[in-house]
């Protein structure tokens, strides 16, 4: 059949298959009484990423005394149904955007290439997305406190009201006397204390060495599914060379996903991938240890036990236990060899 | 000629097989939400816990001959997820298998450690409870020795206490146990720091960070070794089987089995990790264990090695090394063309490995008669 007019034949009869798929996962949706988006767009993946939270509730309104795991599992059948028509629509785009190059006989990996190139733009804003590796010192620190509001609160709220004083204060002698003396009789009952400022600038610096590492794995694994996927596309390229034909789309899905795993091993076996992973599990631990340290101060202000001291009270009891243990035992081994020397 | 999309389908072919995937999909999402826990239950055979400390308990479970093989198999199964793999349900069921052969089957269930487990060492493990476990059978059944079956990183703890404690065990079996953590092609194992160079992860450090290492953090691990056949694929497989609601619970099954990891208690994983991944102790020679050193030198009672050949968590060539690390005169290797999961729930392997595990046993023990 005629590619082209496949194509243009596709994308009428898209509409409808469309309204027919939005049908059904609306009356999920609807379970939740969720706001169901039905937009106009040409693609599929679109109209589904629209509705996505919608559905999601629905099915956990639904599945609400459903097993746990029957639940997840549920959700999990949905989003891979979303994942096998955008990967339809992608392949389709891309095929459509080389038919000219592969009709004419040209040399079709480059323009493959080209097509990939804006593909891995797309996909590296989208895995980046919401990461913080760029801007002012000012916009930096304004996300990390963003981040940080959990452990945070308490001393950002007192910096809130300390800052809101002093603006608040605005003549020369007030000026004068908190720069000089207010802030430091304030300090005390506002729990701002030197400690807290270190922690948080610590805290701040290994969230930015984070972000950066979040940064460089998440570019790694974008350029690995863009590399799959031109794999994907090479093969199907392949295909239609030697006449061979897939026979449905789960078809399709299954030769993706055994191409893109194979990807991804190859990828993952590399030293940039193993680097970057393994910078990334340091930088999440270095941060989870310096909110930790914040955290802990906090907790002293405020005579509570900390996890270091939980733990190492965890830590005596363990090994009290052990010695109970090894004193019980040789306790039955001095009985048994007094019971046995009595008989 | 005009080169053609390689799709022998339609454009309306392929909207109305999407429209049916969908029609599909939310079919079985309306049949999941209607699952219930009793529906998808495991761990059926019957079982009664003879002996507990801590977290830990042993179960024997309920012998179906009047004179079972004697000594007991004491199964010792990972820390990584829940010992009921080996018992999911009636047709799948390797302690099912066993028990209709004829052995008398016992189970260490580690439990779920808490934060307060952090400190618990693999000493702990393997010279506390799994030691204090073959005690309370030997001292219980007046017996001199059991046969130790290990699984997976439960199988190197066997192999850690049968070279420990020779005398002990009469018979070893090892399944798909990872012995040597730097052969090729084990992404995990490059994962886990083992790449003979400099560690990728630094073990104790996230221990520090983290106390205990979630199981959610080692279960994003294993998926990610095959992200697409894992997390997409097999998800979709469900749609081939909606009408059989057998298959269905099957699937849920594994899948509660998958995602239901315990925490690993800290420092006894970051033993493990150092030593048995980074450093590759164990095939070395470099293990200590309480202070005393763990030589596979020392293990001459009767080994079966049994292997999955398409593992992708422990490559064979990481079970197979145990051959030349031991000293035992009767060691037999048996593999089967599966994956790590398939030894326990492929319907083949449940067909041969019991007969496989008990033949080899009942060639080297002798019945015990109840009655």
């Amino acid at each position: 059949m005629d590619w082209q007019a496949q194509n243009t034949a596709l994308l009428k009869i898209w509409g409808e298959a469309q309204t027919q798929m939005l049908d059904a996962w609306g009356r999920i949706a609807q379970q939740a009484q969720s706001p169901f988006n039905r937009n106009n767009s040409p693609f599929a993946s679109a109209m589904l990423d629209a509705s996505t939270e919608a559905i999601r509730q629905g099915i956990r309104a639904m599945a609400f005394d459903a097993d746990p795991t029957a639940r997840e599992a549920a959700e999990k059948l949905f989003i891979s149904q979303t994942s096998v028509v955008r990967l339809l629509e992608m392949s389709l785009r891309i095929w459509g955007s080389l038919l000219p190059v592969l009709q004419a006989g040209s040399d079709w990996r480059y323009a493959l290439r080209e097509q990939m190139n804006w593909v891995k733009t797309q996909t590296l804003q989208a895995a980046t997305h919401g990461l913080h590796t760029s801007g002012t010192y000012q916009q930096l620190w304004s996300a990390f406190l963003e981040d940080s509001q959990t452990f945070g609160k308490p001393w950002l709220d007192d910096k809130d009201k300390t800052t809101q004083n002093g603006a608040a204060g605005g003549d020369m002698v007030w000026e004068a006397y908190q720069k000089t003396f207010g802030e430091l009789v304030t300090l005390p009952t506002s729990l701002w204390t030197r400690e807290i400022d270190d922690g948080m600038r610590l805290a701040f610096a290994a969230w930015v060495d984070m972000q950066q590492a979040l940064y460089d794995y998440n570019v790694i694994l974008s350029e690995t599914w863009c590399a799959a996927f031109e794999q994907f596309m090479f093969d199907l390229i392949r295909l239609m060379e030697s006449g061979e034909m897939l026979e449905s789309v789960r078809d399709m899905l299954n030769r993706w996903s055994a191409v893109a795993d194979n990807s991804f091993k190859q990828s993952f076996l590399t030293e940039g991938y193993i680097r970057a992973q393994s910078r990334l599990v340091q930088t999440v631990i270095a941060y989870r240890q310096r909110q930790r340290q914040v955290n802990e101060r906090f907790m002293h202000m405020f005579d509570l036990p900390t996890r270091t001291e939980i733990d190492e009270a965890h830590r005596r009891i363990y090994e009290l236990r052990k010695e109970v243990r090894e004193l019980k035992r040789e306790m039955a081994a001095i009985k048994a060899q007094l019971n046995g020397g009595q008989s | 000629m005009i080169p053609e999309f390689p799709l022998a389908l339609s454009s309306e072919q392929i909207a109305n097989e999407l429209v049916e995937m969908s029609r599909r999909a939310v079919e079985g999402v309306r049949a999941l939400s209607q699952v219930r826990s009793e529906d998808i239950a495991y761990g059926i055979t019957p079982k009664t816990a003879v002996y507990h400390d801590d977290l830990v308990t042993l179960y024997r479970y309920t012998p179906r001959v009047v004179a079972p093989l004697e000594p007991p198999v004491l199964i010792t199964y990972a820390l990584v997820n829940r010992p009921y793999m080996i018992d999911l349900q009636e047709d799948r069921s390797l302690v099912s298998g066993l028990l209709d052969l004829g052995l008398d089957v016992y189970l260490i269930d580690w439990g779920y450690p808490q934060r307060n487990d952090r400190w618990l060492t693999l000493d702990d493990y393997i010279n506390g409870y799994l030691n204090d476990c073959v005690d309370h059978l030997l001292g219980s059944l007046k017996i001199e020795q059991i046969n130790l079956l290990g699984i997976c990183q439960g199988g190197v703890f066997s192999l850690c206490y049968a070279a420990l404690n020779p005398s002990k065990i009469a018979n070893l079996i090892t399944m798909v146990a990872p012995v040597d953590t730097h052969v090729p092609d084990g992404l995990l194992n490059l994962w886990m720091g083992a790449n003979g160079g400099k560690p990728s992860i630094d073990p104790e450090k996230m221990v520090e960070a983290l106390g205990n290492i979630p199981g959610d953090v080692m279960n994003f691990g294993f998926l990610m070794l095959k992200p697409f056949e894992l997390g997409l694929q097999k998800y979709l497989s469900l749609l081939d089987t909606l009408d059989d609601s057998a298959h269905s619970t099957n699937f849920l099954r594994m899948e509660k089995w998958i995602f239901d990891s315990p925490d690993q208690a800290g420092a006894a994983w970051a033993e493990f990790v150092r030593h048995f991944y980074i450093e590759n102790g164990l095939i070395r020679g470099e293990i200590e264990i309480g202070g005393q050193r763990v030589d596979l030198k020392k293990i001459i009672m009767p080994v079966l090695n049994v292997y999955a050949e398409k593992d992708h968590l422990v490559p064979p060539a990481s079970s197979k090394a145990l051959e030349g690390a031991i000293s035992s005169s009767d060691y037999t290797a048996v593999s089967f063309p599966v994956g790590h999961i398939g030894m326990y729930v492929s319907a083949r392997v449940q067909k041969q490995l019991p007969p496989t595990i008990a033949d080899w046993l009942k060639a080297r023990c002798s019945p015990i008669n109840l009655g």
